[in-house]
């Protein structure tokens, strides 16, 4: 009980950068590939879009794409991450709660990994909080890596047929008498 | 066609019953100061009777049983049944109702005969023995509905009863809405002269239906345009719990933290005030209500590290009245020389401080989400508070006041009267925001002035509403969390295999975070003297994990996965006796029953189901008289009123979400079993049952 984040703080900031602080602290952050150039227009060049008027197609990848994605080392440091940031508080283990679930493979605002860093960095408004300036760059990209490993790779625009279960009940029921002992139950 | 309605003194049949069955069996001797509550039995109730229409329905051994075998007591002065009423056959009660065809209604007249008669001679009697709400909170119905619970008392009971076991065959969809959200529907409709009003979900839509034109026209609608973004702070769905009306206006709460006033004539914004800070993580959901010209609102936010509070809002203007914190010093907390409650662990010095860690109590949660009563006689207002934050209870060691508890206040100063302390240091987010049903009723031989609240924690408490005192606390499911309720200081006696640890799953913990009963809120009849709480049957496994206070953003530090109680259906109807402390009869539902209760002077229950049937059944049996199925799961909180033509309408918003539906209202992954804060294990087959809805039902008699 010696963290100092044990300690709760009436002002948010505070106790935000404390978390943040604590957090970096938890990921070593020299491998963490800081050099790599953003692009010229940074996230806010990411298109959330597959329709560009007069044809085109989706800019090229942040380079840190190439760098994060699919790495095991990025992607278990952004899990402990997703953790201590209160990721898990919105989104769960990936399913979802207060926020959209990660596992899906259903992206509202694009599933590629620089998409997924701009989402994080700018916030999405319905809900989504504005994590820029907020979390070190480096660690939203290790989040992002995380987040897209979430999913399973089939294509996004797979059909899906979700059979209608028998009329037998979802779970195995437990027994009649509660296995746990102790229970107390309705008075007779 | 006229429209009877009947006060609860007018049904001698009824209420002959109800005197049949109380008093034969006195509260045991456990209550009051005395001692401790011995535990319950530890063996499942022994099912008894017939499968009824519905299956899967369970009946417990109920008021008619005891009433029988008290009949043969020769201590009982009253008079015998009519013969073949009820018999004992190989050691099984087979009740009057359970009877074929014209028998039962000939034992059914003679009933009515006998009790009439045995009336005659005692005048007075009945009412002194079946539960009341005070008629200062529940006055004569007048056909509308003004306000969620009915009446201050809460009881959601219509004295309409055109509705009945015998006409209900015949009802039919008179008019649907669309409310174009497909959200969790929880509000209750309102209607006021001839006009009925809805509240969706985040947006906040609120919508006039003119009842007197064919098919309810709309005649206004009001967009508050909540912020956006507070669709991510809510915990459990953006779910509204409904408007309130009052002195023509239309007063309800938005998700981003507004209450505002709406003119119920045309619609235009009277007022709205500002009480909540998205990014500090409140939202409000409830409805408010409105006590001698206040507002009464309390936020929502006890997953995000808020500190709770309720408010009270003049109803002319929306200016700040006072505000009462519910953690923190003394002054914040409104507890001044007037607070007396009655268990010596609520006594002492800003406890709302001293019973926390150094500042946790500024996150500590304690918020008003839930169902606010009111006795006029007494002058004070009943609420329960939400669980402490984070749920990790292992990061703030103390009894965290005053969170998980009940409070009495004075409404015109906010000052506090009592507290007691549902569930100090809150380990299982059993939050204590469920409904207050005002009743007096015999207590130990004496007539009492009581609430009766079904708990998160499992237990219907019966407690004095002038002083605080429990009287009694009964399981009404499997419950292991605790292993009774000490009256003697009012606290649980935890049971310590299902305390909550830091690294560790405890498994099969019962009841739930989401309890016994969440909001989801009970009616109770005067005529039948039984009470019908909608509830669920989960239990759960729980591992807290380490979770640091970032404002705007959860603060819950646990993982938690539910699934199905003993018996695998997840949910029950229960009609719960607050007299003789035990059901009368369960019905069983295969998913949690999410929805509230109407209770109608036709002695009929609605409720809904998570699959989308909207059903009516008897409330002296539980016996399935009717069900209409919905286009989506119902969380919604049926009412009664009588139309401009006479009639009796009865009216359901259908539409799955709140924190149950949450899997499918918020497309949530069936594979991840602790998204929900945990609830998806436990519904993970929702999605093949009903699709995400915002409709509007009413159904009534055709015309005659």
């Amino acid at each position: 009980m010696s963290s100092p984040c044990r300690r709760r703080n009436a002002i948010a900031a505070a106790a935000a950068l404390c978390a943040a602080s604590a957090a970096t602290t938890l990921a070593a952050r020299a491998q963490a590939p800081s050099d790599l150039p953003l692009k010229e227009s940074g996230p806010l060049g990411v298109a959330v879009t597959t329709l560009f008027p007069g044809g085109g197609s989706p800019p090229p990848a942040d380079p840190h794409v190439k760098a994060y994605q699919g790495n095991p080392e990025y992607i278990n440091k952004g899990q402990q991450l997703f953790a201590w940031y209160n990721c898990s508080g919105c989104h769960s283990h990936g399913g979802g709660g207060m926020g959209p679930a990660l596992m899906d493979n259903q992206w509202r605002y694009g599933g590629r990994l620089d998409q997924i860093y701009a989402s994080i960095v700018q916030g999405r408004p319905n809900g989504m909080p504005s994590w820029g300036g907020k979390i070190p760059d480096a660690e939203i990209w290790e989040i992002s890596a995380f987040v897209l490993s979430l999913s399973s790779p089939s294509p996004a625009n797979a059909g899906q047929t979700t059979p209608t279960p028998p009329p037998a009940p979802a779970a195995p029921p437990p027994p009649e008498k509660s296995e746990a002992p102790g229970v107390q139950t309705v008075p007779k | 066609m006229t429209l009877e309605t009947s006060r609860p003194t007018s049904t001698p049949c009824a209420d002959a019953r109800n005197w049949r069955t109380a008093k034969r069996d006195p509260l045991r001797p456990s209550g009051g100061e005395g001692g401790t509550q011995p535990a319950p039995s530890l063996t499942l109730p022994r099912l008894r009777g017939r499968e009824g229409v519905g299956a899967g329905r369970v009946r417990w051994a109920g008021p008619e049983h005891m009433a029988a075998s008290a009949l043969k007591s020769p201590a009982s002065p009253r008079p015998s049944p009519p013969p073949g009423v009820e018999r004992e056959k190989e050691g099984r009660t087979l009740r009057w109702s359970q009877m074929a065809g014209t028998r039962a209604r000939a034992a059914a007249r003679l009933l009515c005969g006998a009790a009439v008669a045995a009336l005659a001679l005692v005048p007075g009697f009945v009412a002194a023995q079946t539960p009341q709400p005070p008629a200062s909170a529940a006055p004569a119905d007048d056909g509308q509905w003004t306000m969620p619970a009915k009446n201050y008392a809460s009881t959601r009971f219509s004295e309409l009863n055109q509705i009945n076991g015998t006409t209900i065959a015949k009802l039919r969809v008179e008019f649907t809405f669309d409310t174009g959200v497909n959200r969790g529907q929880e509000a209750a409709p309102l209607v006021v002269d001839n006009t009925m009003y809805i509240v969706t979900p985040y947006p906040n839509i609120l919508f006039a239906l003119d009842l007197t034109k064919p098919g309810a026209p709309m005649k206004w609608s009001y967009q508050p345009h909540p912020e956006a973004a507070s669709q991510g702070v809510a915990c459990c769905d953006v779910v509204n719990r409904g408007a309130v009306f009052w002195d023509g206006k239309i007063i309800y709460n938005t998700l981003d933290g507004n209450t505002i006033a709406v003119d119920a004539e045309n619609g235009k914004e009277v007022w709205k005030t500002k009480l909540g800070d998205i990014n500090r993580g409140e939202t409000i959901t409830m409805a408010p209500l409105v006590v001698k010209g206040k507002v009464l609102v309390g936020d929502s936010g006890g997953e995000m590290g808020v500190r709770g509070w309720i408010a009270a809002l003049d109803a002319k203007d929306g200016k700040l009245a006072w505000k009462a914190f519910h953690t923190g010093p003394d002054k914040d907390v409104l507890i001044g020389p007037d607070f007396k409650p009655f268990y010596d662990t609520d006594k002492g010095e800003d406890l709302g401080v001293k019973s926390w860690p150094p500042q946790a109590w500024m996150t500590g949660g304690g918020t008003v989400w839930g169902w606010i009563s009111y006795d006029p006689d007494l002058n004070l207002i009943y609420y329960g508070t939400g669980n402490p934050g984070p749920w990790n209870a292992e990061q703030r060691p103390g009894d965290n006041k005053w969170t998980s508890g009940l409070f009495a206040r004075d409404p015109d100063t906010g000052a506090a009267k009592w507290f007691y302390d549902t569930y100090p240091h809150d380990e299982h987010d059993y939050d204590g925001i469920n409904e207050s049903v005002l009743l007096d009723m015999p207590v130990n031989g004496e007539t009492r002035k009581v609430l009766v609240r079904p708990e998160r924690d499992g237990y219907v408490y019966v407690i004095d509403r002038a002083t605080g005192q429990v009287y009694s606390a009964d399981p009404f499911g499997p419950v292991n969390s605790t292993k009774g309720i000490d009256l003697k200081t009012g606290r649980p006696i935890i049971n310590p295999d299902k305390m909550t640890k830091l690294g560790q799953t405890v498994r099969d913990i019962c009841p739930t975070a989401s309890g016994q009963k969440d909001w989801e809120p009970s009616a109770y009849s005067p005529r039948t003297g039984l009470m019908y709480l909608p509830h669920a049957n989960l239990c759960m496994d729980w591992e807290n994990v380490e979770v640091n206070y970032i404002s705007g953003t959860p603060f819950v530090g646990a993982n938690v996965v539910m699934k199905a109680g003993p018996g695998g259906n997840r949910g029950f109807l229960t009609a719960w006796d607050p007299v003789k402390r035990k059901p009368a009869w369960q019905d069983k539902e295969d998913l949690p029953v999410w929805s509230g209760a109407l209770a109608t002077a036709g002695d009929l229950v609605f409720y809904g189901t998570m699959e989308g049937w909207f059903k009516a059944v008897d409330a002296r049996t539980g016996e399935l008289k009717w069900q209409f199925k919905t286009g989506s799961g119902i969380i919604g909180q049926p009412i009664a009123y009588k139309g401009p033509d006479g009639r009796e309408y009865i009216a359901i918003l259908s539409g799955v979400g709140g924190w149950a539906g949450a899997i499918v209202a918020g497309n949530l992954d069936p594979k991840d079993p602790t998204a929900a804060l945990g609830f998806v294990g436990a519904m993970s087959d929702l999605k093949q049952k009903t699709m995400p809805g915002g409709t509007l039902y009413v159904f009534a008699l055709p015309p005659t």
